[in-house]
């Protein structure tokens, strides 16, 4: 019986081809709690497929919600023809659980893997400090996800803003400075509204 | 109105004149120089971004300044008579610098420019419409420019103004529409100080050890036909390039952190390194496709024997651009470059514009001389890598990059520009 959460994934990315990420993140922060890289490319950004991953767990409770204020996220799917993307949300907790898989691979054979990490992994996930993230952050992690030019962004809201980048990299803000950045991330990105609320 | 003929071949290129000595490159009496639409697009968006200061207008004013000063001297060249002369005059160059294609028409009351091919918008297109979405108009280099033809025509700088009824970047349809009407009150604009302070004479420098042959590669590329093709754009080294009157470049820097620094002087060193990341990005971009390409194998490549000569080849297209000499003093393998700059297009400007600075104002070179050391050293181009945007935030991501410091300014009182690049 594996004892941590790097024993599970290891554990079920095994013994099946087509594996090529197995992980636990928090969506709440857009984080990776643990992972299993399988891909064969070392420099497989981890932190973005977590990050996007969460974008899509919070997109889909948001969905969810239109049709049932009482339900919660269970299963999500997506990807391109050459890889699926399989993920579960861990019950009244902000984590989830994420397979990446080619397309190829039967999902018959991934489910029960991706159900058996979800049932195991419960015991071993870190107490939830804080459901409610703080808003400047949630902003300011959004920004650096889907904005142009990531490494630059928190210049250009400084400038969009008058917020010292310092200020924003550490995303304590006063209430005053939340709309001011709302609107900077909104016309970086060109759109009318962010899915992040005030 | 006047409607334009069909554009009138006139020879453009005859009219550029280099100064193999200086390393400056001028069309009708302007400095010229390249660069590529990652570094048009960079530069502008940092200057636009601040809703306390009028980015827009310092960017369309500057273009209507410097070009209503380069037109000047082209329509005298050509010794243009009629309005419509003029105004193919006026397309012909927009399009053979490679800001598109456009054509006007209207008589002394105003009219309208019909830009059927963009530089801006296209290259904005490319670089980022797969990723956000434009709700503005981009084309503010073109809206003064179209603002300076009528000037010129018509009266004199300032006595017009121009807008942009329709972006083809925010409408996702081609052609863009700019409208030109006589300004209520003419506006005190400042016509270009063309070559600027240009240097007495070369300096003898010192080049680092080296067996690239820079005047070789200065002759090469200068012989290379880079000019607008049917859409009125340089498709080369795999970027859109413009043969940009250099003045509008130096004009818009300035005066953006000069405004930072009356309206937010505690932003003012962000501005500035958001402007050393357009010079970055600029060179990461169009050096690395240079350094990828059939020319650079043909003309640079069989002079190379080691690493460092990659970055003496570097220096040495980059001496071949117009932005005057360029030479590498020093290269320490993966460690540092010890750069001089004689006669900087940037410090030629400042130092005829401004009185002396007490701080150095290369920011254009501050960003370019570290890219050189990051393009050979941690992107590793002789391994041709695809220069992707995934690549390039992986270069900063994985840390340890160069960056540039300017310890000699020609526009301090030096004698040159002298720049450090290191990993420090």
């Amino acid at each position: 019986m594996p004892q941590n959460l790097d024993q599970i994934l290891e554990v079920y990315s095994q013994g099946l081809d087509g594996i090529h990420v197995v992980l636990v993140g928090n969506s709440s922060e857009g984080t990776v709690l643990a992972a299993n890289n399988c891909s064969g490319k070392d420099d497989l950004d981890i932190d973005a497929v977590a990050a996007y991953a969460s974008d899509l767990i919070n997109a889909n409770e948001r969905f969810c919600h239109i049709f049932d204020p009482g339900t919660a996220v269970d299963f999500v799917l997506g990807g391109s023809k050459d890889n699926k993307l399989l993920m579960r949300a861990v019950p009244n907790t902000p984590y989830f659980v994420v397979f990446v898989v080619d397309s190829r691979t039967a999902m018959k054979e991934v489910l029960p893997r991706l159900n058996k990490v979800l049932k195991e992994s419960k015991a071993t996930l870190p107490a939830i400090v804080s459901e409610e993230k703080n808003k400047a952050q949630a902003l300011v992690e959004y920004a650096k996800r889907y904005a142009p030019d990531p490494t630059f962004v928190l210049m250009r809201l400084a400038l969009k803003t008058g917020i010292a980048p310092n200020r924003l990299e550490r995303a304590e803000l006063e209430d005053s400075e939340l709309q001011p950045l709302y609107d900077g991330i909104k016309d970086i990105l060109g759109i009318d509204r962010l899915p992040i609320s005030l | 109105m006047l409607e334009q003929p069909q554009i009138k071949e006139i020879d453009i290129p005859e009219n550029i004149v280099i100064d193999k000595e200086r390393k400056l490159v001028s069309l009708y009496g302007e400095p010229v120089i390249f660069h590529c639409h990652h570094y048009n697009l960079f530069l502008q968006q940092t200057i636009s971004d601040p809703p306390f200061i009028n980015g827009i207008e310092i960017l369309q004013d500057s273009s209507q300044e410097i070009n209503f000063s380069q037109l000047k001297n082209a329509f005298e060249t050509h010794k243009a008579q009629s309005i419509e002369e003029k105004f193919a005059i006026a397309s012909a160059l927009f399009k053979f610098q490679g800001f598109g294609i456009i054509s006007f028409s209207g008589d002394e009351t105003g009219g309208t420019a019909n830009l059927t091919s963009s530089h801006y918008a296209q290259g904005w297109t490319s670089k980022y419409a797969s990723q956000i979405q434009r709700s503005k108009p981009i084309d503010h280099f073109a809206v003064g420019f179209a603002a300076a033809v009528f000037d010129v025509i018509f009266a004199d700088l300032g006595h017009f103004t121009a807008i942009e009824e329709s972006c083809s970047a925010v409408t996702k349809t081609p052609g863009c529409t700019i409208q030109i009407s006589k300004a209520p009150v003419p506006r005190k604009l400042e016509p270009s100080p063309g070559m600027g302070k240009l240097t007495d004479a070369p300096i003898e420098l010192p080049r680092g050890e080296t067996n690239v042959d820079y005047e070789a590669v200065n002759e090469a590329l200068w012989g290379l036909p880079l000019a607008g093709d049917d859409d009125g754009l340089i498709r080369a080294f795999n970027v859109l390039l413009t043969h940009m009157p250099s003045n509008y470049y130096n004009r818009i820097q300035y005066r953006f952190v000069e405004e930072l620094r009356q309206v937010h002087p505690d932003l003012c060193n962000v501005g500035k390194e958001l402007i050393r990341e357009s010079g970055h990005v600029c060179v990461f971009y169009t050096f690395g496709n240079i350094m990828e390409s059939v020319e650079w194998e043909a003309v640079v490549q069989p002079m190379i024997k080691n690493d460092t000569d990659w970055v003496h080849g570097g220096f040495a297209v980059a001496s071949s651009l117009g932005w005057g000499r360029w030479d590498a003093l020093e290269v320490e393998s993966d460690k540092s470059v010890r750069v001089a700059i004689d006669g900087n297009y940037e410090t030629n400007y400042h130092m005829a514009t401004y009185d002396q600075a007490t701080d150095a104002r290369c920011f254009f070179a501050q960003g370019a001389i570290p890219a050189m050391m990051n393009i050979v050293y941690n992107g590793k181009i002789q391994e041709k890598p695809e220069l992707t945007e995934v690549f390039y935030e992986r270069l900063f991501k994985q840390g340890n990059v160069f960056h540039a410091r300017e310890i000699k300014a020609r526009e301090k009182g030096d004698p040159y520009c002298e720049f450090i690049a290191d990993r420090n």
